[in-house]
């Protein structure tokens, strides 16, 4: 037994090994200026090039990952195709394949994450056009709200700058979409913060931050634990959600099909159920 | 060293000074353009010469009308060989340091421990500690070995480069796949070095 035992270590310690082996990292490219600036990793086959007005474009494949690291921009995928200026500012970038685009928010935590199929970013309206099925995350902002939302494709503005916490501009997404917002809101007396969350379903939603909402249209079923809504509601045609800059749900109207219900709760600030 | 070729400060052996008779008579097309230091030693075999020589200069140029400057390379020492009835010089060198052009015009200059250039051939190959820096631009790329066709226009490196664009450094993965005898990909560049990137990506536009 004692040597049967010996003999499974062996075989253990030599499989590990040639598993060791086969999985040990390939060395990769590596795309720097002394860590600073921008940094681009990973990549197997690359094309640096030198435009006229001292712009560059970069091609990266494999599975590059690509730091704009001034810039708060964080690109990976399996194919990346980017132009930047002479100072290694990023103007555009491709991402194709198993892509995800980060960006920070500047001076916060807060941080957006978009995943997809293919995506086209262009930093002087900060417009991100995704391509395929997606999911977009937004985390850090205030009161520990977290936007989660899926979808088929869509364009999303970004807001890196601005002085509010919500990194998202503008955000329109085609469906099917799944949507979840939660985060933390005052209980009925403000005294203290309790958890809230929203899902929802849709054919197709829309946001837009200056306005303070959150509109998710056709065949929308909606449920979630805040004040607001009541049980869990289906087949309404339009459910619009009212938030405050920080995230809060303030009301949430609902609009049916043909119009004939119309729903509108307002909130009192109580907490969860 | 001089340039200009067929200078007469330029010495010659007397291996040398037939086939030098023959090249520089008058209405004589040159297809490139040389003038060696010091020769050593010299052995004829046919319409073929070799000679081991010190320092020279050679000027390669394309063979269309135009005779555009495709490279230039100066070296130390050599083991030439040239054909009288072709007039064209190959063999190896050291100590090389030369320029690629582009258009006729030099793109880039370069070092390296030796060089390779073949008769007939644009084609100039480069070995040991190779440099090559941008004229124009802040670039420069290092590796082991490189060569460059005059004809396409094209360095190609087969492994293991390292460039540097303006304070950006690129170690493309090559080089410890090639020491493992794994696959590894020819980096392409341009003589001017404003484009540079592995073989797969290099001609998208």
């Amino acid at each position: 037994m004692k040597r049967l035992n010996v003999s499974l270590g062996l075989i253990a310690l030599v499989t590990g090994l040639s598993i060791s082996q086969t999985q040990s990292p390939t060395q990769k490219g590596i795309f720097d200026k002394n860590g600073t600036e921008l940094r681009v990793t990973g990549f197997d086959e690359w094309s640096v090039e030198k435009l006229p007005k001292g712009q560059f474009q970069l091609i990266m494949t494999g599975r590059p990952h690509a730091e704009w690291l001034k810039q708060g921009l964080d690109l990976k995928a399996k194919t990346l195709e980017m132009r930047a200026t002479s100072d290694y500012k990023l103007i555009a970038a491709e991402l194709k394949g198993g892509i995800e685009f980060s960006a920070d928010k500047q001076g916060s935590n807060g941080r957006v994450v978009v995943r997809a199929e293919s995506a086209t970013y262009t930093d002087a309206d900060e417009k991100l056009v995704v391509r395929g099925g997606l999911s977009l995350d937004q985390k850090g902002a205030s009161n520990g709200q977290v936007l989660h939302a899926e979808g088929s494709g869509g364009t999303v503005l970004l807001d890196r700058k601005g002085t509010d916490q919500n990194l998202i501009k503008s955000a329109t997404l085609n469906g099917p979409i799944k949507f979840k917002l939660s985060g933390m809101r005052d209980d009925e007396d403000a005294k203290k913060k309790l958890p809230f969350f929203v899902n929802a379903t849709a054919g197709i939603l829309t946001y837009v931050k200056s306005e303070g909402k959150v509109v998710l249209k056709d065949n929308v079923k909606i449920d979630g634990n805040d004040p607001s809504i009541f049980g869990e509601i289906s087949g309404v045609h339009t459910v619009t959600l009212y938030l405050t800059e920080s995230g809060e749900i303030t009301k949430i109207v609902m609009q049916g099909d043909p119009g004939a219900t119309k729903i509108e709760q307002k909130s009192k600030g109580g907490g969860g159920r | 060293m001089k340039k200009g070729a067929f200078g007469g400060s330029v010495l010659f052996g007397a291996s040398l000074f037939g086939w030098c008779t023959l090249s520089c008579a008058p209405n004589r097309k040159l297809p490139e353009q040389v003038a060696i230091e010091k020769e050593i030693a010299s052995e004829a075999k046919g319409t073929a010469k070799s000679v081991v020589s010190g320092g020279g200069d050679l000027e390669r140029f394309s063979n269309d009308k135009e005779r555009k400057k495709l490279w230039t390379v100066s070296w130390k020492k050599a083991a030439l060989d040239f054909d009288l009835t072709e007039s064209e010089f190959g063999g190896q060198i050291q100590e090389v340091s030369g320029t690629f052009c582009e258009n006729g015009k030099v793109a880039s200059t370069f070092i390296a421990r030796e060089g390779f250039i073949d008769r007939g051939s644009k084609v100039i190959r480069l070995k040991g500690g190779v440099k090559v820096v941008s004229v124009k631009e802040d670039i420069s790329i290092d590796c082991g070995e490189l060569s460059y066709d005059g004809a396409s226009g094209i360095i190609e490196a087969p492994a293991g480069i390292t460039a540097r664009m303006g304070g950006y450094l690129i170690r493309e993965p090559d080089s410890v796949l090639a020491q493992m005898g794994k696959e590894s990909k020819a980096v392409l560049a341009k003589p001017d070095l404003k484009k540079i990137g592995t073989a797969g990506l290099f001609d998208k536009p």
